[in-house]
Protein backbone atom coordinates (compact mmCIF):
# COMPACT_ATOMS: atom_id res chain seq x y z
CA UNK A 1 0.00 0.00 0.00
CA UNK A 2 1.24 3.90 -0.98
CA UNK A 3 2.10 5.81 2.06
CA UNK A 4 0.04 8.73 2.70
CA UNK A 5 1.18 11.58 1.90
CA UNK A 6 2.96 14.12 4.40
CA UNK A 7 -0.16 16.92 4.14
CA UNK A 8 -2.19 13.63 5.38
CA UNK A 9 -0.96 12.03 8.19
CA UNK A 10 -2.21 9.15 10.15
CA UNK A 11 -4.62 8.54 7.15
CA UNK A 12 -3.84 5.00 6.94
CA UNK A 13 -4.56 4.57 11.28
CA UNK A 14 -7.34 6.49 11.26
CA UNK A 15 -9.07 4.86 8.80
CA UNK A 16 -8.44 1.52 10.40
CA UNK A 17 -9.39 3.36 13.59
CA UNK A 18 -12.44 4.10 12.11
CA UNK A 19 -13.56 0.54 10.72
CA UNK A 20 -12.90 -0.75 14.39
CA UNK A 21 -14.10 2.09 16.74
CA UNK A 22 -18.06 0.02 17.38
CA UNK A 23 -16.11 -3.21 18.13
CA UNK A 24 -13.41 -1.85 20.29
CA UNK A 25 -16.05 0.26 21.96
CA UNK A 26 -17.37 -2.99 23.15
CA UNK A 27 -14.04 -4.12 25.18
CA UNK A 28 -11.97 -0.75 25.63
CA UNK A 29 -14.54 1.81 25.91
CA UNK A 30 -12.51 5.00 27.24
CA UNK A 31 -9.08 3.37 26.60
CA UNK A 32 -6.48 4.80 24.08
CA UNK A 33 -5.56 2.95 21.58
CA UNK A 34 -2.12 2.11 20.04
CA UNK A 35 -2.34 2.31 16.56
CA UNK A 36 0.27 1.21 13.76
CA UNK A 37 -0.52 1.11 9.81
CA UNK A 38 -3.73 -1.76 10.18
CA UNK A 39 -2.63 -3.03 13.32
CA UNK A 40 -4.25 -2.93 16.88
CA UNK A 41 -0.56 -2.80 19.03
CA UNK A 42 -2.91 -2.00 22.30
CA UNK A 43 -4.89 -0.31 24.71
CA UNK A 44 -4.18 1.36 27.66
CA UNK A 45 -5.69 3.10 30.73
CA UNK A 46 -3.87 6.36 29.75
CA UNK A 47 -2.60 8.72 27.28
CA UNK A 48 0.73 8.87 29.38
CA UNK A 49 1.10 4.92 29.03
CA UNK A 50 0.16 4.75 25.74
CA UNK A 51 2.28 7.09 24.57
CA UNK A 52 5.32 5.68 26.19
CA UNK A 53 4.68 2.45 24.39
CA UNK A 54 4.44 3.81 20.71
CA UNK A 55 7.87 5.82 21.19
CA UNK A 56 9.42 2.13 22.71
CA UNK A 57 8.52 0.17 19.73
CA UNK A 58 8.36 2.85 17.29
CA UNK A 59 10.84 5.20 17.95
CA UNK A 60 10.64 8.87 15.83
CA UNK A 61 7.67 6.77 13.04
CA UNK A 62 4.37 7.74 13.43
CA UNK A 63 1.76 6.22 15.24
CA UNK A 64 -1.96 6.94 16.14
CA UNK A 65 -2.68 7.46 19.71
CA UNK A 66 -6.94 7.76 20.05
CA UNK A 67 -9.31 7.66 22.61
CA UNK A 68 -11.94 4.90 21.84
CA UNK A 69 -15.23 7.18 22.32
CA UNK A 70 -18.40 6.74 20.93
CA UNK A 71 -18.31 10.23 19.49
CA UNK A 72 -15.19 12.24 19.45
CA UNK A 73 -15.06 15.44 20.96
CA UNK A 74 -15.53 18.74 18.68
CA UNK A 75 -12.71 21.09 19.90
CA UNK A 76 -13.15 24.65 19.57
CA UNK A 77 -10.16 27.61 19.93
CA UNK A 78 -12.56 30.64 19.56
CA UNK A 79 -10.50 33.20 19.79
CA UNK A 80 -8.35 32.00 16.99
CA UNK A 81 -10.99 30.66 14.53
CA UNK A 82 -13.20 33.73 14.56
CA UNK A 83 -10.06 35.84 14.70
CA UNK A 84 -10.64 37.51 17.65
CA UNK A 85 -6.71 37.69 18.04
CA UNK A 86 -6.61 39.51 14.87
CA UNK A 87 -9.10 42.11 16.11
CA UNK A 88 -8.08 45.88 16.72
CA UNK A 89 -9.50 47.89 19.55
CA UNK A 90 -11.58 50.61 18.22
CA UNK B 1 -4.10 43.98 31.20
CA UNK B 2 -4.11 42.71 28.04
CA UNK B 3 -4.44 39.23 29.34
CA UNK B 4 -2.67 36.34 31.34
CA UNK B 5 0.44 35.79 29.29
CA UNK B 6 3.67 33.87 30.31
CA UNK B 7 6.79 33.03 28.48
CA UNK B 8 6.83 28.76 27.96
CA UNK B 9 9.17 25.87 26.43
CA UNK B 10 8.18 23.34 24.38
CA UNK B 11 9.85 20.56 24.71
CA UNK B 12 10.60 17.43 22.67
CA UNK B 13 8.80 14.73 25.44
CA UNK B 14 11.03 12.28 27.39
CA UNK B 15 10.08 9.73 26.02
CA UNK B 16 11.22 10.81 22.56
CA UNK B 17 14.37 12.44 23.82
CA UNK B 18 15.71 9.09 25.30
CA UNK B 19 15.25 7.12 22.37
CA UNK B 20 16.64 9.78 20.45
CA UNK B 21 19.61 9.77 23.00
CA UNK B 22 20.28 5.92 22.70
CA UNK B 23 19.78 6.11 18.44
CA UNK B 24 22.68 8.20 19.01
CA UNK B 25 20.50 11.44 17.59
CA UNK B 26 20.73 14.75 19.12
CA UNK B 27 17.69 15.97 20.58
CA UNK B 28 16.19 19.32 19.46
CA UNK B 29 16.45 22.83 21.72
CA UNK B 30 13.18 23.65 22.83
CA UNK B 31 11.03 26.26 21.03
CA UNK B 32 10.25 29.31 23.55
CA UNK B 33 8.45 32.00 22.85
CA UNK B 34 5.27 33.66 25.01
CA UNK B 35 2.02 32.30 25.62
CA UNK B 36 -1.67 32.92 26.44
CA UNK B 37 -4.10 31.68 28.51
CA UNK B 38 -7.24 31.33 26.69
CA UNK B 39 -10.24 29.59 28.45
CA UNK B 40 -12.35 29.72 25.68
CA UNK B 41 -10.40 26.89 24.00
CA UNK B 42 -10.87 23.27 24.74
CA UNK B 43 -7.35 22.36 23.77
CA UNK B 44 -4.01 23.94 23.93
CA UNK B 45 -2.43 25.43 20.55
CA UNK B 46 1.12 25.13 19.67
CA UNK B 47 2.13 27.36 16.58
CA UNK B 48 2.44 24.50 14.18
CA UNK B 49 5.75 24.73 12.82
CA UNK B 50 7.77 24.97 15.80
CA UNK B 51 6.35 21.42 16.71
CA UNK B 52 7.84 20.40 13.46
CA UNK B 53 10.92 22.67 14.24
CA UNK B 54 11.19 19.95 16.99
CA UNK B 55 10.90 16.68 14.88
CA UNK B 56 7.77 15.54 16.02
CA UNK B 57 5.07 13.74 14.17
CA UNK B 58 1.70 13.96 14.81
CA UNK B 59 0.04 11.40 16.64
CA UNK B 60 -3.86 11.90 16.54
CA UNK B 61 -5.92 14.45 13.88
CA UNK B 62 -8.77 16.11 15.43
CA UNK B 63 -11.90 17.98 14.25
CA UNK B 64 -12.16 21.78 15.31
CA UNK B 65 -15.05 23.72 15.00
CA UNK B 66 -14.58 26.51 13.49
CA UNK B 67 -16.97 29.22 11.93
CA UNK B 68 -16.23 28.13 8.39
CA UNK B 69 -17.31 24.85 9.57
CA UNK B 70 -14.94 21.73 10.93
CA UNK B 71 -11.34 21.88 10.04
CA UNK B 72 -8.61 18.55 10.93
CA UNK B 73 -6.32 19.56 13.41
CA UNK B 74 -3.25 17.75 13.71
CA UNK B 75 -1.77 16.48 17.85
CA UNK B 76 1.25 16.29 18.93
CA UNK B 77 2.75 15.37 22.13
CA UNK B 78 5.19 17.31 23.84
CA UNK B 79 6.30 18.60 27.21
CA UNK B 80 5.72 22.02 28.47
CA UNK B 81 7.04 23.92 30.98
CA UNK B 82 6.33 27.77 31.74
CA UNK B 83 9.50 28.64 33.31
CA UNK B 84 8.05 32.13 35.03
CA UNK B 85 5.36 30.04 36.83
CA UNK B 86 8.09 27.64 37.87
CA UNK B 87 5.39 24.90 36.60
CA UNK B 88 6.71 22.06 34.43
CA UNK B 89 3.70 20.28 32.64
CA UNK B 90 5.32 17.35 31.86
CA UNK B 91 3.47 15.47 28.71
CA UNK B 92 0.63 16.75 27.06
CA UNK B 93 -1.50 16.36 23.37
CA UNK B 94 -1.53 20.13 21.97
CA UNK B 95 -2.81 20.96 18.60
CA UNK B 96 -0.92 22.20 15.68
CA UNK B 97 -1.86 25.58 14.63
CA UNK B 98 -1.19 28.88 12.78
CA UNK B 99 -0.46 31.78 15.00
CA UNK B 100 1.53 33.28 12.73
CA UNK B 101 0.89 37.21 12.55
CA UNK B 102 -0.27 37.13 16.07
CA UNK B 103 2.00 39.20 18.65
CA UNK B 104 1.66 40.12 22.26
CA UNK B 105 0.19 43.66 23.13
CA UNK B 106 3.01 46.37 23.48
CA UNK B 107 2.51 47.95 26.30
CA UNK B 108 4.75 48.96 29.65
CA UNK B 109 7.41 49.57 27.23
CA UNK B 110 7.95 46.08 26.09
CA UNK B 111 8.40 45.14 22.46
CA UNK B 112 5.83 43.06 20.77
CA UNK B 113 7.01 39.04 20.61
CA UNK B 114 5.65 36.68 18.76
CA UNK B 115 2.49 34.53 20.32
CA UNK B 116 3.51 30.98 20.05
CA UNK B 117 0.97 29.11 22.13
CA UNK B 118 -2.54 29.44 23.79
CA UNK B 119 -3.02 27.48 26.30
CA UNK B 120 -6.42 25.84 26.61
CA UNK B 121 -8.46 23.76 28.79
CA UNK B 122 -6.71 20.28 28.22
CA UNK B 123 -3.75 22.29 29.90
CA UNK B 124 -6.27 24.38 32.38
CA UNK B 125 -7.62 21.45 33.87
CA UNK B 126 -4.31 20.43 35.81
CA UNK B 127 -4.08 23.60 37.65
CA UNK B 128 -6.61 26.27 39.34
CA UNK B 129 -5.92 29.54 37.76
CA UNK B 130 -6.95 32.74 40.16
CA UNK B 131 -8.09 36.08 37.89
CA UNK B 132 -8.03 38.79 40.50
CA UNK B 133 -9.42 41.58 38.23
CA UNK B 134 -10.27 43.94 40.75
CA UNK B 135 -6.87 44.39 41.91
CA UNK B 136 -5.12 43.06 37.82
CA UNK B 137 -3.28 40.23 38.41
CA UNK B 138 -3.55 36.50 37.56
CA UNK B 139 -1.99 33.63 39.48
CA UNK B 140 -1.54 29.56 39.01
CA UNK B 141 -1.20 26.44 41.51
CA UNK B 142 -1.27 23.61 40.60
Amino acid sequence: MNQPPPSAPLQRELAFFQSKRNEWLQHYAGQYALVKDDTLVKTFTSFDEAYSAGVERFGSEPFLVKQILEQEPEQSTPALFVGALFANPL
Amino acid sequence: MFGALTPIEVHVPPQLAQSLTQAKHPVPPPQTGQSLIDTGATFTSVHEPLLVALGLQPINVIQAGTANGPVNQNVYAVRINFPALGWDVGLIEVTGSNLTGQMTPASHGQTPQPLMALVGRNLLARCCLHWEGSAGFWSISW
